[in-house]
């Protein structure tokens, strides 16, 4: 058993060397981190179903929550924007936080009756006109300065690692809310209440100017602390380094940052893969193994299943926001328009499925390997295509299958993901 | 121990559990018996919380327990088993049984990363006990077996088992010999009868085999079509009219009269 796993990792990474010999260590090193992210996410879903069988359509809006988080926490603040209306939109917020609490204390004190209905109605309605006049005017003002380079209120300016932290809280906040209402119910409604959430997440992401300028995009987010390439190929130690191991100072600075990250990345994934062994191989996780079994039966053994299928779904959540965070802060920008659920659902959900649910070190393999596939067909499938059409004459046909070949990569991922479920049903590195 | 006032529990229109008021006395091993359909494993769905009730009231030591979840009732001391064996079946035999007591330290994700001194203390005095209910119930063999495994009977076995693992003060049985051979049916009786007297666990246990009701039980309350029909010792039950009419109704009749 622990030597197939060390085999199929062995293969994965043998696909990352080849990957660098073949085209480039540049580009092997960068599928590599966003394979480690990916692992990440993967590791946060397999929470929420390898260990509790929870069901979460909506992957993406905690990732894109993390995202988000790396704006508001680690760029610089904005101070013309925030003093034309940062003040009254958080007052306007407040306003209708305040509004929804009325609402609800009327419907718990009042009796019965029209006069309860008619309050409870009044109280919306003339809230909703009252947070939106304030809300309007607070946001509007703000986006109105400079809306070419900023527009929003920014962010606090704080480190990286603040804003990550904060990005898992973001993602954590989200699924504590999703979870106290859809948890309990049928299963059904935990994957319509995520779908939902999540692109309602989106949705207020691209069209809330103020918050982090939509689908303008923030740019220039600031590094965890990994040095810029630039600034490399002025340091004396950086040059005389590469002058040392005979390489070009530039190739030798992308490839010296994308290891820093690396490192930071992959720290955080043995970290996180170190909490969830220990977790479960102990006596909560063989309480969680006992609700999957037979969630009837663990209730009746005094497991308190409901606020057990909370927890494990805020982590989870809280794991996939973390990830969501650390690309953003990679990527060094916003990009709303990127949050796609077939990138940040779909995709987690086949790493999972494909490296084995339920197990920790599947969830890894899974997410170096589809993150893998992913990336290169994208890449590699325009050159491979090309080989394909060599006997085409040139025209149409051969140009359009060139141009497409890029799409390639879906198909891919169907015929992996069948593949791998016909022969080995339970995913590559099954739980035991 | 447990006192049920016109308990009502209705599917639509249909009215599984139709008023049926009873009392469980502390210390009792209670038969409940009843043709199939009589709303007996219903009627313990609403006592145990698995189910709300259409309405009446449940007490328990004079305390209103209606409708409260499993896990409270748990912790309460009031456990059940199920008609259907309800085994964690990807788990041993001996982690079934580890997984029962409650609040165990090593259930809190920050001491599974940091107290693990303390949790494998703990988990030695549990792993005991778990070996110590193993022995008593005569399935040490099985310990590390996967639960999904074993017999019928024995599975039934192993949820009498889980209820040893924790104090109990009140256990509700059910069909606790269905599918169960003679021999396992006697270890089985041998247990609940042991624990009762030993440990001070009341029962209430719902078997259709009335060689086994008339070794363990006393009283015995019948139930036929949502209502408590009858409730005495074996004796007086049987040869109650109403019950052997509800018997007869379903041909059982030959059954009540030779058992
Ligand atoms: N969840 C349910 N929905 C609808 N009908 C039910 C349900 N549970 C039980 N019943 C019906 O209630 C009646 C009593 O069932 P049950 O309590 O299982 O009887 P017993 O355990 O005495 O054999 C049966 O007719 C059964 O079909
Ligand atoms: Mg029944």
């Amino acid at each position: 058993m622990a030597q197939r796993n060390f085999l199929l990792f062995a293969a994965v990474g043998l696909l990352f060397v080849l990957t660098g010999i073949l085209m480039s260590w540049n580009v092997s090193l960068q599928i590599l981190n966003i394979g480690v992210l990916s692992a990440i996410m993967a590791l946060g879903v397999n929470m929420q179903w390898g260990y509790a069988g929870l069901f979460s359509t909506g992957i993406m809006g905690s990732v894109a929550l993390g995202g988000l988080a790396v704006v508001l926490v680690s760029s610089q603040p904005n101070p013309e924007n925030w003093a034309a209306g940062g003040p009254q939109l958080l007052m306007s917020l407040a306003l209708g936080v305040a509004v929804i609490a009325a609402a609800i204390i009327a419907a718990q004190k009042m009796a019965l009756g029209r006069a309860r209905n008619f309050t409870i109605a009044a109280i919306l309605i003339l809230g909703f006109f009252a947070y939106r006049y304030f809300f309007d005017q607070a946001s509007l003002a703000i986006e109105t300065i400079n809306p070419e380079n900023a527009g929003n209120l920014g962010g606090l300016g704080l480190p990286s690692y603040i804003a990550w932290i904060v990005g898992a809280l973001m993602a954590a906040a989200a699924a504590w809310v999703i979870g106290k209402t859809a948890l309990g119910l049928r299963s059904d409604y935990l994957a319509i209440a995520t779908l939902g959430i999540a692109e309602i997440t989106l949705a207020v992401m691209k069209n809330e100017d103020w918050l982090a300028r939509g689908v303008k995009n923030v740019i220039k987010l600031p590094r965890p602390g990994v040095p810029y390439e630039v600034d490399l190929q002025q340091a004396p130690w950086f040059l005389s380094f590469a002058n040392n191991i005979g390489a070009d100072p530039i190739t030798a600075s992308t490839i010296f940052v994308k290891l820093v990250y690396l490192v930071l990345f992959g720290a955080v994934l043995l970290g996180l893969i170190w909490l969830s062994e220990r977790a479960l191989h102990s006596p909560w996780g063989r309480m969680m193994r006992a609700i999957r079994d037979n969630e009837d039966a663990a209730r009746a053994m005094g497991k308190n299943v409901k606020a057990r299928h909370l927890q494990i779904f805020i982590l989870g959540a809280a794991v996939v926001g973390l990830a969501g965070a650390m690309l953003t802060s990679m990527e060094g920008q916003l990009t709303p328009g990127n949050y796609s659920p077939l990138r940040f659902t779909f995709l987690i959900w086949v790493m999972v499925i494909v490296g084995g649910s339920g197990n920790n070190l599947g969830s890894v393999l899974g997410g170096l390997l589809i993150a893998w596939l992913w990336l290169i067909v994208e890449n590699a499938g325009p050159v491979i295509m090309s080989y394909a059409t060599y006997f085409l004459p040139d025209g149409g046909l051969k140009s359009h299958l060139v141009e497409s070949a890029a799409q390639l990569r879906l198909l891919t991922l169907g015929v992996i993901l069948l593949v791998v479920l016909r022969f080995s049903p339970k995913g590559l590195i099954p739980e035991k | 121990m447990i006192v049920v006032e016109d308990l009502h529990r209705h599917f639509g229109g249909f009215r599984a559990v139709d008023g049926a008021s009873l009392e469980i006395k502390t210390g009792s091993i209670t038969g409940l018996i009843g043709p199939n359909g009589a709303g007996k494993t219903t009627l313990f769905n609403v006592i145990a919380g698995r189910l709300p009730p259409t309405s009446g009231r449940v007490f328990m030591d004079g305390e209103d327990i209606t409708g409260l979840p499993p896990h409270e009732l748990f912790a309460k001391g009031l456990l059940r088993t199920f008609q259907i064996a309800h085994e964690f079946s990807s788990m041993t035999v001996r982690e079934n049984l580890m997984m029962v007591p409650a609040a165990q330290k090593g259930e809190n994700l920050w001491n599974t990363w940091f107290s693990r001194a303390a949790i494998a203390a703990e988990e030695a005095s549990i792993r005991a006990k778990a070996d110590e209910v193993l022995e008593f119930l005569t399935i040490t063999h099985l310990a590390d077996e996967k639960a999904g495994n074993i017999s019928g009977g024995q599975k039934k076995l192993l949820e009498l088992g889980r209820t040893m693992m924790v104090d109990a003060k009140i256990v509700f049985l059910d069909e606790v010999g269905a599918g169960v051979n003679r021999t396992l049916l006697n270890t089985i009786g041998d247990a609940i009868i042991r624990l009762n007297k030993e440990r001070g666990y009341t029962f209430c246990v719902i078997e259709h085999d009335m060689d086994f009701i008339g070794r363990l039980c006393d009283p015995v309350i019948c139930m036929a079509e949502g209502k408590v029909l009858a409730q005495g010792t074996l004796a007086q039950v049987k040869n109650d009219d109403r019950v052997i009419e509800a018997y007869l109704g379903t041909g059982l009749k030959n059954k009540v009269k030779s058992g």
